[in-house]
């Protein structure tokens, strides 16, 4: 995994996620999940250390929400009945009706296993992909300074705005402003608060940091500039590259016929 | 000898501004100097900078006049990227200039834009860290090091460049003692190793002397003095109008042949005790330490067999038990890292004791709700930005009165009193926008917000970092009527003045432990913990011991405040 180009893996992520939404058939979005999962295998995602474990308990909770909400609010015609009843809310006025069909099961599941393969498709972005290879990666391929540099900044600013919000929420506590027994627009209220004063800290600390870069003479165009972490895009880039042009070409194929990968295969072999 | 900084009859207005900044600029500087830029905050040091490194004018709008040559480009023709190669400049906030994820790409960034190729660029970027003695830090990140350690990067990766003109601004101020220290022997490394033209500016007067052999002081925009650091002390009026801190131990210069190097403590002490071998001082005998007031009352504060470990895993603190009692002026001193900030943040609730206990007035503390704590400990931050966040004096003032709901009359009445303590009414009619405050005033407008709650036990953290001798002196002046209306002080600082003179007790914490309460004086005469503690005592103090350790200045008296006292007096 390490010798695969930060570029190649950001379209890994970003192409496949969209694969993940043509797919129509809930078969072949299995065999999506499963090669999402080698991904993750092979990138050594620590889905189980503790600060993994928290995130994944969060979604999976939030999917089978998603999962359920789909499957009892959707009334979409089937082939088969699984589940039919009428709840009264308001008499007269609300009646639920609970239709669960074949195709209210299969359309649930997709959506449960397309926000799956999405999250895994994360996991394996932030675990196999550090911000700095992304830097350097992208600067290797010719991507311009400037950008790069954007990028390097919005990172390095994400981490004193993180730093800098716990301080400014501490603050206002010693003014005694209370942060967990309010109301909710009370609570909206006080972080507006804070984030008048972050926007202010953020302005300073934005023109600081341009001062420190055009102190340093860096201009953001230049002929003679040399790349000391230069990575090299290799054959295996290419290739998957090229594999994942022919996946995403295939996928809207079937989008268009309404068909499915597994299905031929299983039709072509009797 | 041709000068390599020049300045012209050069004048300066930012465009926001209404006032020249600077003012007919006439400056020469020649290779190989190391000057000391000195003088109050606002005084357009900064500014100054900025000018021979060329981001005024080529990068900042604004009015000018004049001109400055800089390694013969005139600054308003030259090209930034070559200026800024040649010209290296250290701000005083190391956080900002970290700009890359690691310390090699921090370094590397500057040097790809020369051109280097990838084995020089390795190369430069390991004698940069060498020259900081941060060999093997190439992979860390910023979230990896302290402030010194980010502040010596920010050194690393302008010396890596090779520049022939090095300016730092401020460069230690936001740093604790350690990281001072370190910086300040790298200067050394430096000025004894490279023909760098050197210009420092710093507050610290004692420095300045120690570095620089030539020393320009700004007041208002226009130099006020230009010369051997020798001749800006021959008249303290001088250094005492402008606003720069005269360390005391210059005081004793009346005691002293004209012959003496001033500028050398060490040459001063010596004259010192050579001069005093035939003095009797009759009056010292009657002097008294003045012992740690007894504790009849019940303790305001008290932390009880208190541990606290950081969701990461760190132990911040361990074991501590600890009494603060009223009317105390308190200083939590110790190394970076020591437990300082998380042990006071347990004072008024901002972190919850999950081993121990804290009584708030014999009360547990997690029995009172935020907004009573906010009316019985009032929490002052080191960054008065980070507390701001309304948009005039008034609204900043009375925002937690309104918060929690006093009648208007109170916030009224309330309100004219803290204005009137702590001086502000007069910028609420000047400034529109607390935002446009100096830094001091700022400061200031935070503790007025804490104030209007009337809490009677006050914690400031670190309240001298990055200000000038004049605002130290008024802020700490502040405190001291507030101690005197028995408030109960307690401040995290290292500022070693602050420590010695004003505060009355000190604990020093190490390592997450608590090593020892006990009263300033004692702590004054004992070297150990001054060491756990990274503490460097005053100059002045320094002498005194010496002399007592020498037999001149009576032993039995183990303040040495009050023998400094006694000995000023003597002097004059």
């Amino acid at each position: 995994m390490t010798k695969i180009h930060p570029f190649t893996k950001l379209n890994l992520v970003f192409w496949l996620s969209i694969i993940a939404f043509i797919l129509p058939n809930i078969y072949d979005l299995l065999i999506l999940l499963i090669f999402d999962i080698i991904l993750i295998i092979l990138s050594r995602v620590p889905l189980f250390s503790k600060g993994f474990r928290k995130f994944v308990i969060i979604f999976l909770l939030a999917n089978i929400s998603i999962f359920i909400a789909w499957l009892l609010f959707s009334t979409r015609p089937g082939n088969v009945i699984l589940f039919e009843t009428s709840i009264t809310i308001i008499p007269d006025k609300w009646i639920w009706h609970i239709l669960i069909t074949d195709q209210t099961l299969f359309y649930a599941l997709s959506i449960s296993l397309r926000t799956i393969i999405m999250f895994f498709l994360m996991l394996f972005f932030f675990a196999a992909i550090s911000d700095r290879d992304l830097i350097h990666g992208l600067r290797s391929i010719k991507v311009p300074f400037a950008i790069c540099l954007m990028m390097s900044l919005t990172f390095r600013g994400l981490s004193i705005f993180t730093q800098e919000y716990s301080i400014v929420r501490d603050a206002m506590k010693t003014r005694g402003v209370e942060f967990d027994k309010v109301s909710i627009i009370k609570k909206i209220k006080n972080f507006i608060s804070i984030f008048i004063t972050l926007i202010v800290l953020m302005f300073k600390r934005t023109e600081e940091m341009e001062a420190s870069i055009e102190a340093r003479g860096i201009p953001f165009r230049s002929k003679r500039r040399t790349i000391y972490h230069y990575y090299p895009f290799r054959k295996i880039d290419y290739t998957i590259l090229c594999v994942l042009f022919l996946f995403l070409s295939f996928s809207i194929y079937l989008r268009i016929i309404n068909g499915s990968f597994i299905l031929m295969i299983i039709h072509l072999f009797g | 000898m041709v000068p390599i900084i020049e300045f012209n009859d050069f004048s300066w207005m930012y465009k926001a501004s209404t006032s020249l900044v600077l003012k007919s600029i006439n400056l020469k500087i020649h290779r190989g100097e190391f000057i000391g830029l000195m003088g109050p905050t606002g005084a357009g040091k900064s500014t100054l900078c900025r000018c021979i490194n060329g981001l005024i004018p080529l990068r900042t709008k604004g009015w000018i006049r004049g001109t400055v040559h800089v390694l013969g480009m005139n600054t308003r023709t030259a090209k930034m990227s070559e200026l800024g190669s040649r010209v290296g400049l250290i701000f005083q906030d190391p956080e900002t200039q970290f700009i890359m994820m690691t310390v090699e790409d921090e370094i590397a960034l500057g040097l790809e834009t020369l051109g280097l190729d990838r084995n020089e660029i390795r190369q430069r970027i390991e004698w940069a860290l060498h020259i900081v003695d941060m060999d093997g830090f190439e992979n860390k990140t910023p979230e990896d090091l302290s402030g010194g350690e980010k502040q010596r990067v920010a050194i690393a990766s302008i010396l890596a460049m090779r520049p022939e003109i090095l300016i730092l601004d401020e460069p230690t101020s936001d740093l604790d003692p350690q990281g001072k220290n370190k910086i300040f022997q790298i200067l050394e490394k430096i000025r004894n190793q490279f023909d760098l033209t050197i210009i420092l500016v710093s507050h610290e007067t004692e420095k300045i002397l120690h570095f620089c052999n030539r020393i320009i002081v700004l007041q208002k925009g226009e130099i006020q003095f230009d010369g051997h650091p020798s001749k800006l002390f021959q008249d303290l009026a001088l250094p005492r109008k402008i606003g720069i801190a005269v360390p005391t131990y210059l005081s004793f210069r009346s005691f002293l042949p004209e012959s003496t190097n001033l500028l050398d403590p060490i040459v001063t002490c010596q004259d010192l005790i050579k001069n005093l071998r035939n003095v009797t001082f009759p009056f010292f005998e009657k002097e008294k330490m003045v012992p740690l007031a007894p504790k009849h009352q019940e303790p305001v504060i008290e932390v009880i067999d208190l541990s606290y470990t950081y969701p990461n895993g760190t132990q911040a603190l361990k074991d501590i038990n600890l009494q603060i009692y009223p009317g105390e002026f308190l200083a939590i001193i110790g190394k970076n890292g020591s437990g300082k900030t998380t042990l006071v943040k347990h004072f008024n609730g901002l972190l919850k004791a999950k081993t121990g206990k804290i009584l708030l007035y014999q009360t547990p503390i997690d029995q009172f709700s935020i907004s009573e704590i906010s009316q019985k400990v009032g929490f002052c931050f080191q960054n008065p930005d980070h507390q701001l966040f309304k948009n005039t004096i008034r609204d900043e003032i009375e925002f937690g009165l309104k918060n929690l709901k006093f009648p208007q009359e109170e916030i009224t009445l309330r309100y004219n009193e803290i204005t009137d303590l702590l001086n502000l009414k007069q910028f609420e009619k000047t400034s529109e926008s607390s935002l446009f405050l100096s830094k001091g005033i700022r400061q200031r407008l935070a503790l007025a917000s804490i104030l209007v709650l009337k809490p009677k036990i006050l914690i400031i953290d670190e309240p001298t970092t990055g200000q000038d001798f004049q605002m130290i002196e008024e802020f700490m002046k502040i405190l001291q009527k507030l101690h005197s209306q028995n408030h109960t002080i307690i401040i995290i600082t290292h500022d070693p003045r602050v420590i010695s003179y004003y505060s009355k007790s000190i604990v020093i914490l190490d390592n997450g432990k608590l090593i020892k309460k006990l009263p300033t004086s004692a702590f004054l005469c004992d070297t150990k913990l001054q060491q756990i503690a990274a503490f460097t005592l005053p100059t002045e103090l320094k002498i005194i011991q010496t002399l007592q350790k020498k037999g001149l200045l009576p032993s039995s008296i183990n303040d040495p405040k009050i023998l400094l006292d006694a000995l000023n007096r003597l002097l004059h």
